[in-house]
C-alpha cells in the first residue's frame, strides 16, 4: 500500500468513507446509502410505491422545504446588504435594485418565493386535509403542521415591513390592527409586536430579528421534526387494504424525484423573478395613510370578516377555525377512507372542508382585489380613484 | 429519470446564463458608451480624447450627507458639466448656467429636479412608474423647487413667472371661495396648504384641467382655463408644502409675501385674519364696494356661468335670469345651493348677506 496506490484511490476512499456502504452490496448497499448518511437518512431506506404517485400529493411538502431551502439562501445574500434602520432600510432596498450585482433578482426571488411557500403550505393542508391523512397515528404531526403554516405566515408577516416602504408599514399597521381585536391579550399582543403603540424603528428591529433569526430557527426544527415523525408514523397515509410487501428503495429514485423538483422549481420562479419585479412602494410615511391599506394578501380575509363585525370576524371566526383545525385529528378518528382523496365514507368532513376552504378563498379574493376607498365594493371593470 | 434530469439541469444552467448576460447590459451602460465615444471624437485635445478614452463604464454617484441624499442621475446624464455636449440632447446634455451656483458636489440633483436618486433606470429614476412619491419636476415646473430654498424677492423674474401666473390665476378664478391656503379662504373644497407634499405635477394638472375625471366624486366645477393656466397654478401648488421643513437650511421665504398676493376685493374675512396676524397692531381697514356686478365676476361666478358673450358654459346661461327667478328663490339658492337644489353642481360659496342681496339685485336686472 504505497502512497502512489492510495493516491490513485482517493476519490473511492473518500466516497466511501463519506457515504458508509462499502461494506453491501446490490439492494442493501442501496439501503445502506440512505440509512449511513447523515444528510439522507431522514429518507426511509424503503418506500411504499403509493407514496410516491404525484397524484396522491403532487409533491407539496417537498416543494414546501425547497421553497424553504431557496429563502433561506436569498435570505442570507439579502442580509448582506439590508440594514435594518428606518433611515437606511429603504435606501438598501433601492441600492439592491440598481447597484447590487443580481440584487434585484435575489430580493424579487426571495419575495416570489415566500408568497409562493404561504400557498404551497396552504396546499400541502389541504392535501392532508382532503387525504385523510391526519387521522391516527398522524394526529401529533398535523398538529406540527399547523406549527409550520403559522411559523410560515408569520415569516411572511415579519418580512413584509422589512422594505419600509408605504405597502409595508401600512400592512404591518392594519395586520397589528387586527391581532388588537383579541379579547384580554390582544392589546398586549399588539405592543409586543410593535414595541409601541404604532410602527417605528422598535417594530422595524423587532420584526428583522423574529425574521432572520428566531422564526427561521423554530421553522427549520420543527421541519426537522415533521419529517422525522413521518418515518415513525409509518410513511405517508395509504388505504389499509394495500399490501405492504412491494416497497421500493429510496435510492436512486426518490432522490432523483426530490432534486428534479428543486431543479423545476428554480427554472420556474428564477425567469420569474427576473421578469417580475416585487412591488416596491414609495418610503413608508406615517402621516399620508393609503386608502384602502390592506392587510398582506393572507390576511386580507380576516380584515373582510372585520369590515362585518370586529368581534365575529376578527375573533371568533379565526379563532374556531383554529381550535378546529388544533382537534381536528383527536375529533375524528373514523379510520375509513384514510389514504384516498375526497374518500366518499368522509363525505360530511369533505364537504365541511370544502366550503371552509372556498370561504376563506372568497373572502380573501373580495378583500384584495374588490375593496376601494374607504373598504367600498368595486367590481373589476369599475376601478377605483387612486392607486390599487 | 436520469435523462430528466439531465435536461433540468441543463434548462438550470441557460436560465442563469440568460439572466446574467442581459443584467451584463443595463441602459444606462448603453448611454455611457455613446457619451465615450462621441466625446473622443468633440474633444478639444488629445490629452481630453485620452481623459474620456480612460473612463470605465460604471454607476456614478453624488453622495450629499448633509442633505440625506445619494444622486446617481450623472450615471445617465454624464454630460452636465461638458460644454463640449451644449447642443446634444437629453440625456447627454449640458447642464443650464444654474450649475455654476448650485455645484452637484454640494446639493446633487434631486434637491431641484425630484426623482428617484438612487435609481438608474429611466422611468424609475424620474419619478414616473405609479404610486412614486418623488414625480420629476420637468421644464417650468421645477420653478417650484426654486421656490423651496429662496426667498421670492431674491430670485430672478425668469425663475418666478410660473409661481407669479399662478398667483393670479388663483386670485382670478376664486379657488379660495373653496380652498384654504395657510389659513386664508374657505373649507368647502380641501386644505390645499400641504398639497405640493402629496401631489404630483400631472395629478394636480389633470385635476385642474378636469376634476371628476381625476377624482370621481369631487364636487369642483369643471373651470374653463387654458393649460397654460393649470401649468402656472400646478407650479403655484407645489410650492404648497405645509409646515414641511425646507429640503435644506437656506433662507425660506418671508413669511408675509403670500399674504401679499391676495388682492383687496376678495373678502373681508381677509382683513380679519390680518388683523388677528397683526397681533394688536392698526392693520388697514378694508373696504368693499357692494357692486352686484362687479362681484359677479370678482366672486367666480363668471368663471361658470355666462351673461350674454361673457363668461363661463360650464352652469346654465343667466342672460335672462331677471325673468326666470325671482328674488327670494335666487337669496335662497346663493345661500346654500345644495339646500335648494341637492343634485345641483354649483358650489357652496359662503357669501356673506351684504354679497347675496347686492348679487340678486344685479340678476334680476338681467331681463
Amino acid at each position: 500500500m504505497g502512497l502512489r496506490e492510495n493516491l490513485a484511490q482517493l476519490p473511492r476512499h473518500f466516497a466511501d468513507s463519506f457515504f458508509r456502504s462499502a461494506a453491501f452490496t446490490g439492494a442493501r448497499r442501496q439501503a445502506a446509502l440512505v440509512a449511513n448518511t447523515w444528510f439522507l437518512h431522514i429518507h426511509p431506506a424503503r418506500m411504499h410505491p403509493y407514496s410516491l404517485r404525484v397524484t396522491f400529493t403532487f409533491g407539496l411538502g417537498v416543494f414546501a422545504f425547497w421553497l424553504f431551502v431557496i429563502l433561506s439562501a436569498t435570505g442570507i445574500l439579502l442580509m448582506f446588504y439590508y440594514i435594518p434602520t428606518t433611515d437606511a432600510a429603504y435606501a438598501t432596498m433601492q441600492d439592491l435594485i440598481f447597484v447590487v450585482p443580481f440584487g434585484r433578482l435575489i430580493r424579487n426571488a426571495h419575495r416570489w418565493t415566500a408568497e409562493g411557500m404561504v400557498v404551497v403550505v396552504a396546499l400541502h393542508l389541504a392535501r392532508v386535509f382532503f387525504t385523510g391523512g391526519y387521522k391516527p397515528p398522524r394526529e401529533f404531526n398535523w398538529l406540527v403542521g399547523v406549527g409550520l403554516l403559522l411559523l410560515t405566515l408569520a415569516l411572511s408577516f415579519t418580512g413584509y415591513l422589512l422594505p419600509w416602504d408605504q405597502l409595508a408599514y401600512w400592512a404591518i399597521t392594519v395586520g397589528t390592527s387586527i391581532a388588537a381585536y383579541f379579547p384580554l391579550f390582544g392589546d398586549l399582543l399588539r405592543a409586543l409586536l410593535l414595541g409601541g403603540e404604532t410602527v417605528t424603528e422598535q417594530t422595524l428591529i423587532r420584526f428583522y430579528v423574529l425574521h432572520v433569526v428566531l422564526l427561521p430557527f423554530l421553522l427549520a426544527l420543527l421541519i426537522g421534526y415533521h419529517f422525522w415523525r413521518i418515518r415513525k408514523d409509518g410513511g405517508l397515509a395509504r388505504p389499509r387494504a394495500l399490501p405492504t410487501t412491494e416497497n421500493v428503495l429510496s435510492y436512486p429514485r426518490v432522490l432523483q424525484i426530490e432534486l428534479a423538483i428543486l431543479l423545476a422549481l428554480l427554472i420556474v420562479f428564477l425567469p420569474l423573478a427576473y421578469r417580475f419585479d416585487a412591488p416596491l412602494g414609495a418610503p413608508a410615511d406615517a402621516t399620508h395613510p393609503p386608502n384602502p391599506a390592506k392587510a398582506p394578501w393572507y390576511f386580507v380575509g380576516v380584515q373582510e370578516l372585520v369590515s362585518y363585525s370586529a368581534v365575529w370576524g376578527g375573533v371568533v371566526a379565526p379563532v374556531l377555525l383554529f381550535i378546529a383545525l388544533l382537534f381536528l385529528p383527536y375529533l375524528d378518528r373514523d379510520p375509513r377512507g384514510v389514504g384516498a382523496w375526497f374518500a366518499p365514507e368522509r363525505k360530511g368532513m369533505v364537504a365541511a372542508g370544502s366550503v371552509i376552504l372556498l370561504a376563506l378563498v372568497a373572502v380573501t379574493i373580495i378583500g384584495a382585489l374588490l375593496r376601494g376607498p374607504n373598504w367600498a365594493f368595486y367590481w373589476p371593470w369599475e376601478g377605483w380613484p387612486g392607486p390599487k | 429519470m436520469k435523462l430528466a434530469l439531465t435536461i433540468l439541469s441543463i434548462a438550470l444552467v441557460a436560465v442563469l446564463l440568460a439572466i446574467a448576460w442581459s443584467e451584463e447590459n443595463p441602459e444606462w451602460a448603453n448611454y455611457q458608451r455613446v457619451y465615450f465615444d462621441l466625446a473622443q471624437r468633440r474633444a478639444q485635445s488629445s490629452t481630453q480624447a485620452d481623459w474620456y478614452r480612460t473612463q470605465r463604464v460604471e454607476i456614478r454617484q453624488i453622495s450629499v450627507a448633509p442633505l440625506k441624499r445619494v444622486d446617481r442621475c450623472t450615471t445617465c446624464h454624464l454630460a452636465v458639466a461638458d460644454p463640449n455636449f451644449a447642443d446634444a440632447p437629453e440625456p447627454l446634455r449640458l447642464h443650464s448656467a444654474l450649475l455654476q451656483s448650485h455645484p452637484p458636489e454640494r446639493f446633487g440633483c434631486t434637491v431641484c429636479h425630484r426623482g428617484e436618486g438612487r435609481a438608474v433606470t429611466t422611468l424609475t429614476a424620474h419619478g414616473e412608474v405609479p404610486g412614486s412619491s418623488v414625480r420629476m419636476l420637468r421644464g417650468e415646473y421645477v420653478q417650484a423647487a426654486c421656490y423651496l430654498c429662496h426667498a421670492e424677492k431674491t430670485l430672478p423674474p425668469a425663475a418666478t413667472s410660473e409661481i407669479v401666473a399662478g398667483e393670479i390665476a388663483i386670485n382670478q378664478l376664486r379657488c379660495l371661495r373653496c380652498h384654504q391656503i395657510d389659513g386664508m379662504g374657505e373649507s368647502e373644497g380641501p386644505d390645499l396648504s400641504a398639497i405640493g407634499s402629496r401631489r404630483d405635477a400631472l395629478e394636480l394638472d389633470a385635476h385642474l384641467l378636469n376634476p371628476p375625471a381625476m377624482n370621481s366624486g369631487s364636487t369642483m366645477p369643471i373651470f374653463p382655463i387654458t393649460r397654460a393656466q393649470a401649468q402656472a397654478i400646478t407650479v403655484y401648488l407645489l410650492t404648497q408644502q405645509g409646515d414641511a421643513p425646507p429640503a435644506n437650511d437656506v433662507r425660506y421665504r418671508s413669511a408675509n409675501f403670500r399674504f401679499s398676493i391676495f388682492d383687496f376685493r376678495l373678502s373681508d374675512r381677509k382683513s380679519k385674519f390680518e388683523n388677528r396676524k397683526s397681533d394688536g397692531v392698526l392693520a388697514p381697514i378694508v373696504f368693499f364696494r357692494y357692486d352686484g356686478q362687479q362681484l359677479f365676476w370678482a366672486a367666480g361666478c363668471g368663471v361658470c356661468h355666462r351673461i350674454g358673450n361673457e363668461g363661463g358654459a360650464v352652469g346654465p346661461a343667466l342672460t335672462r335670469i331677471g325673468r326666470v327667478r325671482e328674488r327670494d328663490w335666487l337669496r335662497r339658492y346663493l345661500s346654500d345651493p345644495s339646500a335648494v337644489r341637492p343634485d345641483g353642481r354649483m358650489p357652496q360659496l359662503y357669501l356673506n348677506d351684504r354679497e347675496i342681496d347686492a348679487l340678486v339685485e344685479f340678476l334680476l336686472t338681467l331681463r
